[in-house]
């Protein structure tokens, strides 16, 4: 369930766009400054996950308050202020990376299909198979890490996460489980990789 | 199986967020924040943009100008200095400016395809039975033979024409355009089963040593909170009923769906069946499209469950 947001914060957010609506914007962003410092930390661990670097995440966490404050008018109270700003924050963040134009692997969605691994055709153990899950999962492009981390790290529900990415849940479901099936791959492909050098060594 | 492999996801999750050195807010991203907000928006000076776009725009009148009359005088030129002969060879243009002798070359019409004929579906709820629980899949029959290569090669050949015209078959995966193929309701299924923790059940008396022809049983528990046959229709809206082989019909118990999947020759065809107060059944099978078939495995494992504690299933 997505969490409403609470009174304390409807009313605070009614207070700024009161003050705005009188044109007093010191008045409406003294009555904002609540939320940034609240959730700074928050939005800034956010935009990190998805830029990678420092100072870049900086800036698009700093615009997502600027855009959230620009567009309180719009807020419907139905999600918390948080997911509502981690909502324009993953908006920011796509189009920074977007500008940057950087490449990923990605794996053709054809290997995917029908991609069953079972447990005995790994190689490795279960400790260097993290340790291979951890590359791969770094190795994915920031959208798929995204999910993955908001839905097994925070263990957000599905509808949540939805609301973040913009995105239908059943799409998200259904993306989840080729991520899944797509890091059993590169696992796989980096275990090979290692095998045939072991065996040139 | 599934656990772990969850498991492992988690914990490389985990170790990944904590090798990660936390980036602490800045000393003055509250002030920057803050102070960007404050600021007036900045004015746009209109005055300027007026300015160039004037520019802009004189500039282009001039350039088309230019390039405007230039040309028609050109032409002009071209029409009253070359005679029409008889014995030349011209080619005439399809308006002829000026000359209200010869009669307008007129391009032909484009061809147009006979409209090709749709599968209509037929989503009317029938009149609604008493739930039947010798229902039969009414499937042709399945050919004992293979197909031979022939056979194959024509099937192929008639899906790719057929896959012109299709909707989604048509569509070549080349942008991150979502397209809905056949096979992701299965994994949407297989997702559903994963989140109830309801294992898959494949068929075993499927036709024997045929690869083709796949059976696959979802036995989900009744939960208020989970609405499985919602979750089922609700997936089922992404196809549209142009779709190759689109089939959609329902009764009070079951939902019938079947679609094919032209690019790969396979037919999908999926029951959603309410057994009891506590079952809800998916049932799946896949098999080459236009190859007759008829199974049993529906029924015996309908009659399996019905009369069998269901936590075997769960």
């Amino acid at each position: 369930m997505v969490k409403t947001t609470d009174i304390d914060e409807r009313q605070r957010i009614s207070r700024v766009t009161d003050y705005l609506n009188a044109g007093d914007r010191k008045a409406a962003a003294t009555e904002y400054a609540y939320f940034v410092r609240r959730y700074s930390q928050h939005v800034l661990d956010f935009t990190v996950r998805m830029v990678s670097n420092r100072a870049d995440a900086e800036e698009v966490a700093q615009n997502t308050f600027v855009k959230a404050f620009s567009r309180l008018e719009t807020f419907e109270g139905r999600a918390s202020f948080l997911t509502w700003a981690c909502r324009i924050a993953y908006n920011e963040s796509i189009n920074h990376l977007r500008h940057r134009k950087l490449r990923w692997i990605n794996i053709d969605d054809a290997q995917i299909a029908d991609i069953d691994i079972a447990d005995d055709e790994f190689s490795t153990g279960r400790e260097e198979r993290i340790k291979l899950m951890e590359e791969a999962l770094d190795n994915l492009p920031p959208d798929e890490r995204m999910l993955v981390h908001l839905y097994y790290y925070e263990d957000k529900p599905l509808n949540e996460i939805a609301f973040i990415m913009d995105a239908e849940a059943n799409a998200l479901a259904v993306r989840l489980h080729r991520i899944r099936k797509k890091l059993l791959i590169m696992i796989k492909q980096k275990e090979d990789e290692r095998d045939e050098r072991r065996r040139f060594a | 199986m599934k656990e772990t492999k969850d498991d492992d996801l988690r914990e490389a999750l985990r170790r990944s967020v904590e090798k990660r050195t936390v980036t602490k807010v800045p000393a003055d991203f509250f002030d920057k924040v803050i102070g960007e907000i404050e600021a007036e928006p900045k004015t746009i000076k209109m005055w300027r943009w007026v300015a160039a776009a004037a520019c802009i725009a004189l500039v282009a009148g001039i350039g088309s100008a230019v390039l405007f009359f230039g040309k028609t005088a050109h032409e002009l030129e071209m029409i009253a200095e070359t005679p029409v002969k008889e014995n030349v060879e011209i080619q005439e243009p399809a308006v002829v400016i000026n000359d209200t002798t010869a009669e307008p070359a007129v391009a032909p019409e484009p061809k147009l395809e006979a409209p090709q004929p749709k599968v209509k579906p037929n989503t009317k709820p029938e009149a609604k039975p008493a739930p039947n629980p010798n229902l039969r899949m009414e499937r042709p029959l399945y050919a004992a033979n293979e197909p031979t290569t022939d056979d194959r090669e024509s099937a192929n050949s008639d899906a790719s024409q057929k896959a012109a015209q299709t909707n989604y078959a048509e569509n070549q995966i080349e942008t991150d355009d979502p397209v809905f193929t056949p096979a992701m309701l299965d994994e949407f299924i297989e997702v559903l089963a994963e989140f109830q923790g309801v294992n898959k059940i494949n068929s075993e008396c499927s036709i024997a040593n045929d690869s083709n022809f796949v059976e696959t049983f979802y036995v989900f528990p009744v939960k208020e909170e989970f609405d499985v046959l919602g979750q089922f229709v609700q997936m089922v809206g992404n196809y549209s009923n142009a779709s190759p082989g689109y089939f959609f019909n329902n009764t009070e118990q079951q939902i019938f769906f079947s679609i094919d999947d032209e690019q790969n020759g396979v037919n999908y065809f999926w029951i959603a069946e309410r057994i009891d107060d506590s079952k809800i059944m998916i049932y799946s099978v896949h098999a080459p499209i236009d190859i007759e078939y008829e199974s049993d495995c529906y029924q015996q494992f309908y009659d399996d469950i019905t009369f069998t504690n269901f936590n075997t299933y769960y």
